[in-house]
């Protein structure tokens, strides 16, 4: 065959060609033309075939897409029902692509957002002011070295005292995160380099949320001075609207360095960022950086990670199993699709056949379903795209705070994604059930108009493959359930465990009192006596007590070196420290004492109480007694330890009598009593050994250093600038009624102090546990999908064989079959599908649910209670699904089954 | 079961559908692209491209205004046959209609068309 020959055969049939070639030979004939005016004439003919063959395609794409459309109109049951397969499929996928994409994908607005780095070291992931110093006068490795403080500045809005949020940052924090770049204020300007020195005008940046919100987007505040913390501090202009590298900061502040303890190396209160310079790794500047953060600490080592990546590595593992549930899900709906796809082609092998038998092409009939199908994807697309916006809100309300900040408006990328996904589903799910149905036309018994055989046709994926697809589905859901069940039954055991103190009816609310104004312990213990005495008259109120930090709330709970009165058996292993905590240094020698022998300290939590704290928290008191109001300053120090401390400590001996402190030159303090553990960090966190003190005895520091004659910063310490009391209130009332009650209260001890945070036991708790609230609420929503779409094709397929064995059923019946034997023989597929589907998702659940372990709590990822009872469940609803039409072919009327044949 | 039409047929004619399908009509049952292309260069004198009748014969056919039959393979075509095209009723009543219009739309004119 020769070239053109060839190219006109791409688009024409071979005797449309015959006769074209004959035409030319006949003119070539007549004219006395050559072999190559022939070749130029038929290439010419080509080029018109291949245009005829475009605009043929795409009438005949419009006409498809038309009679799709019809489809929709005549079977809506079937439309429906493949389309809300797709739209569940798409939608879930869809919205798991969001989080996705709110992760990884969405460029961020900063310069070189992706050499954007976090130093963090081995103890920690602050740095003090000295260490910062020293890493930012050597640029090794990091351009824009930054330092930023978190901190709570006092404002007044309305006679009413606030906590705003806000950062202390260091001057190259403008080209780090192109403030006066991509990022440039709203309004006003961004810090000048003169402003990070002592000596400046103390100004400040505010964030366009507190603009908005506070003062009324004006730009009058430009140049006005507001009060922050009790200073001045000149507004000098408004960050851009999409600064949020700090969330939930609303005030950004020059960090001097002339603010207490700028020179302590222990006041580790800074972070420090940076960009990556060109050419480096981050492993390789954390190596440059080391050299630095080894002077004071010689077993500091840097680290350097990039800051999307920290932010991505929280929710990481959520986003894995989003993932993994999503596709499941898909898969389901894909294969719903196809299954419903096949039901409606072997229905119209009638029509096919009569196409066929008409001269119609197979490769016209298959691009006539596959747009069809179509048709149907890209419908069941937009609705799953719908789907997935509503369902952002609930995917955004349910995430864990500042888990991933998702854009209010649909995001490109996520609708291309949708629409890829929409028209390569349709394409793939549809064109095997569209080449069967034309392969297995059976032309003679179709336009005959009798009966096939009873299975032709009837698969995606080939002969009796129904069962196959069927059985994957049931399959998968089977995974889907499993592992709903297994958060279900996780989140049950959490909710049921004891936390070792009464979350019930409990509020919360947290003060900050300002170390200018409560600067002994003493003055502490009194607002806080003061005002639990006033709460405790509040009608309604049980009962109140105070804490320096609550579970769950943190507060100012500390990990403090201890020094035990011996002689002390310990047992157990080193305890694990909290959230990853590194063991800080040792306390460095008292002075004129550097020559002291190295002392065994050990690590326990400490916080501060009062001496209704036990009480109204229902902390179960087990020995000796509890604090007293004359457990004073003035009184000899005491201190309660919990179960834990004095099982690991004094496991045979009673540590009730026994004395403990901080080092040596601190005053010994007597156990008094041994209280129940309870859970601080998380529900399913190991309890550590803890000690509590009265507020009236805490502040052993300053004390010593009181008593040395010595001041704090001299001796290279510091203090937070404010001490956190937190008060639990005891009473049936609302958080915010009992808030509304203990404000008036406050302002008659300190008109000036805010009410910080309120919020109670139960919320704190709840909140521990919401990503795992998130994914369980994913998994069970798509898990009942992912069952009713399996339902749905097992349904389908059954009705399909009972009206294609409707004939064979009917002889059946004629000869005397029972009703209960013909249903039996119509859902025999259906009991395949529920017990080979059944047995492969076992399997599968074993392989695929360890990926939960990370969410579980006290469930093995292969409870055979959980896997055994889905079973149970799921074999008898897939055997249901093809019972009720399986129902029908007991009614089939032999009289007309036998007409028919 | 009734199968629909594949092409909804287009109720006008273009001025060169209109001309290829008076051709198809006067060559009777001798209708194949060379001599329907003859046919058109002889009687309007004007040069038609191959490609042209090809297109045009093929968009006719596909409107369901012509159809096509293979003749008898012959030497002087290497062993090939025609493709002879002839016109069905709908490509009659689409030709009338196409008349008519001209017709009736050239009424009154015969003066100022024949002056030009």
């Amino acid at each position: 065959m020769t070239l053109h020959e060839r190219l006109l055969r791409l688009f024409l049939d071979s005797q449309k060609v015959a006769a074209l070639l004959g035409d030319l030979d006949e003119e070539a004939a007549r004219l006395g033309a050559s072999h190559g005016w022939i070749r130029r004439q038929a290439l010419r003919y080509a080029l018109s075939a291949a245009w005829l063959a475009a605009t043929r395609m795409d009438e005949d794409f419009a006409q498809d897409v038309r009679h799709g459309f019809r489809l929709v109109r005549r079977l809506p049951g079937l439309a429906l029902a493949a389309c809300t397969s797709l739209a569940i499929g798409i939608g879930g996928t869809t919205a798991a692509f969001t989080m996705i994409d709110a992760a990884l994908l969405r460029p961020w607005p900063y310069p070189d957002a992706d050499r954007l780095m976090v130093v963090s070291t081995n103890l920690g992931r602050y740095f003090s002011p000295p260490a910062f110093r020293r890493l930012a006068s050597q640029h090794d490795g990091l351009d824009h070295l930054t330092a930023a403080e978190g901190h709570e500045f006092l404002m007044k809005f309305g006679g009413q005292a606030v906590l705003v949020n806000g950062h202390r940052v260091s001057a190259e924090v403008v080209p780090l995160l192109g403030l006066n770049g991509p990022l440039h204020p709203e309004a006003g300007r961004t810090f000048l380099t003169s402003e990070f020195t002592p000596e400046s005008e103390p100004v400040v940046a505010i964030s366009h949320r507190l603009w908005r919100t506070r003062y009324a987007s004006s730009q009058s505040i430009i140049g006005q001075t507001i009060t922050a913390d009790g200073a001045p501090l000149r507004v000098v202009g408004v960050l851009s609207r999409n600064f949020d590298f700090f969330p939930d900061s609303d005030l950004l502040v020059p960090l001097t360095f002339s603010e207490p303890g700028t020179y302590s190396e222990y006041a580790r209160t800074l972070e420090v960022y940076g960009s990556l310079r060109p050419g480096l790794t981050p492993d390789l500047a954390a190596l440059m950086l080391s050299g630095k953060t080894r002077y004071f600490f010689p077993t500091q080592v840097a680290s350097v990670e990039s800051v999307r990546d920290r932010l991505f590595r929280g929710f990481r593992p959520t986003v894995k199993i989003l993932s993994v549930v999503s596709l499941i899900i898909l898969l389901v709906g894909c294969l719903n699709f196809a299954t419903l796809l096949t039901v409606r082609s072997a229905d119209r092998q009638q029509e096919l056949a009569v196409r066929i038998a008409m001269g119609a092409g197979r490769h016209r009939i298959v691009r006539q379903l596959v747009t069809e199908a179509l048709v149907l994807s890209v419908v069941g697309g937009a609705a799953g795209v719908l789907l997935a916006y509503i369902g952002r809100g609930l995917l955004a309300g349910n995430a864990t705070e500042g888990m991933l900040e998702l854009s209010r408006n649909p995001e490109w990328r996520v609708i291309v994604f949708a629409t890829v996904l929409a028209v390569s589903t349709g394409v793939m799910f549809s064109i095997g059930p569209a080449r069967r149905a034309t392969a297995r036309v059976d032309l003679e018994s179709a336009l005959r108009d009798t009966v096939p055989s009873p299975l032709s046709g009837i698969s995606p994926f080939g002969f009796r493959g129904n069962w196959l697809v069927g059985s994957i589905q049931v399959a998968f859901t089977m995974v889907l359930l499993v592992g709903a069940g297994l958060l279900v039954k996780s989140l049950l055991r959490i909710q049921s465990f004891d936390p070792g103190y009464d979350s019930s009816h409990a509020v919360t609310l947290r003060f900050d009192l300002p170390r200018i104004r409560y600067r002994t312990d003493a003055d502490v213990a009194s607002f806080v006596d003061l005002l639990t005495d006033r709460i405790r008259a509040v009608p309604g109120v049980h009962d109140a007590g105070a804490a320096s930090s609550l579970p769950f709330f943190l507060g100012a709970l500390r990990m403090r070196h201890v020094l035990l009165e011996g002689p002390i058996h310990v047992s157990g292993p080193p305890e694990a420290m909290p959230f990853g905590w590194r063991v800080p240094p040792p306390p460095p020698p008292p002075p004129g004492m550097t020559d002291m022998p190295p002392l065994d300290f050990f690590f326990a939590l400490s916080c501060e109480v009062d001496p209704a704290f036990f009480r109204t928290m229902r902390i179960p008191l087990i020995k000796g007694r509890d604090f007293t109001p004359f457990d004073t300053a003035a009184s000899p120090p005491v201190v309660i330890i919990n179960q834990a401390m004095a099982a690991r400590y004094w496991p045979d001996a009673d540590p009730v009598g026994r004395r403990m402190r901080l080092g040596p030159l601190y005053p010994w303090k007597t156990i008094v009593g041994v209280v129940g553990n309870i859970r601080r960090f998380a529900r399913d966190d190991e309890i550590r050994s803890e000690y509590y003190e009265p507020f009236a005895q805490a502040g052993d520091q300053r004390r010593l250093l009181a008593r040395l004659g010595t001041d704090l910063a001299s001796r290279g310490l510091v203090e937070a600038p404010s001490s956190p009391a937190m008060i639990v209130v005891r009473s049936r009332l609302n958080a915010r009624t009992v808030a509304n009650a203990v404000a008036p209260l406050v302002r008659t001890i300190d008109p000036s102090l805010p009410i910080g945070q309120v919020s109670t036991l139960r919320q704190a708790l709840d909140n521990a546990i919401a990503d795992r609230r998130f994914i369980l609420s994913h998994v069970v929503g798509f898990a009942v999908l992912a069952l009713l779409l399996a339902a749905v094709g097992v349904y389908a397929v059954t009705s399909h064989v009972v009206r294609r064995r409707g004939h064979e059923l009917g002889i059946r019946a004629a000869l005397g079959a029972r009703g209960t034997h013909l249903v039996w023989l119509a859902m025999q597929e259906g009991v395949v599908v529920a017990v080979v589907g059944v047995f492969v998702g076992g399997l599968l659940s074993i392989a695929l649910t360890p990926q939960l372990r990370g969410f579980l709590y006290e469930v093995n990822p292969w409870d055979w209670r959980t896997l055994s009872l889905v079973a149970f469940l799921l074999i008898p609803a897939v055997i249901c699904a093809s019972y009720f039409p399986a129902r029908r072919a007991a009614r089939v009327d032999p009289l007309t089954a036998l007409k028919s044949v | 079961m009734a199968v629909k039409p594949s092409r909804r047929p287009s109720t006008t004619l273009g001025e060169f559908e209109f001309v290829v399908l008076l051709a198809v009509l006067g060559l009777k049952s001798e209708a194949y692209p060379l001599s329907i292309r003859d046919a058109i260069e002889a009687k309007t004198n004007r040069v038609v491209s191959r490609a042209a009748v090809f297109i045009t014969l093929e968009r006719l056919e596909d409107k369901g205004y012509l159809s096509s039959r293979y003749g008898d393979p012959t030497p002087v075509r290497g062993g090939r046959a025609k493709r002879f095209f002839s016109p069905t009723r709908t490509g009659l009543a689409a030709a009338r209609q196409s008349l008519h219009t001209v017709t009736a739309m050239t009424r009154g004119l015969e003066a100022i068309l024949k002056k030009s």
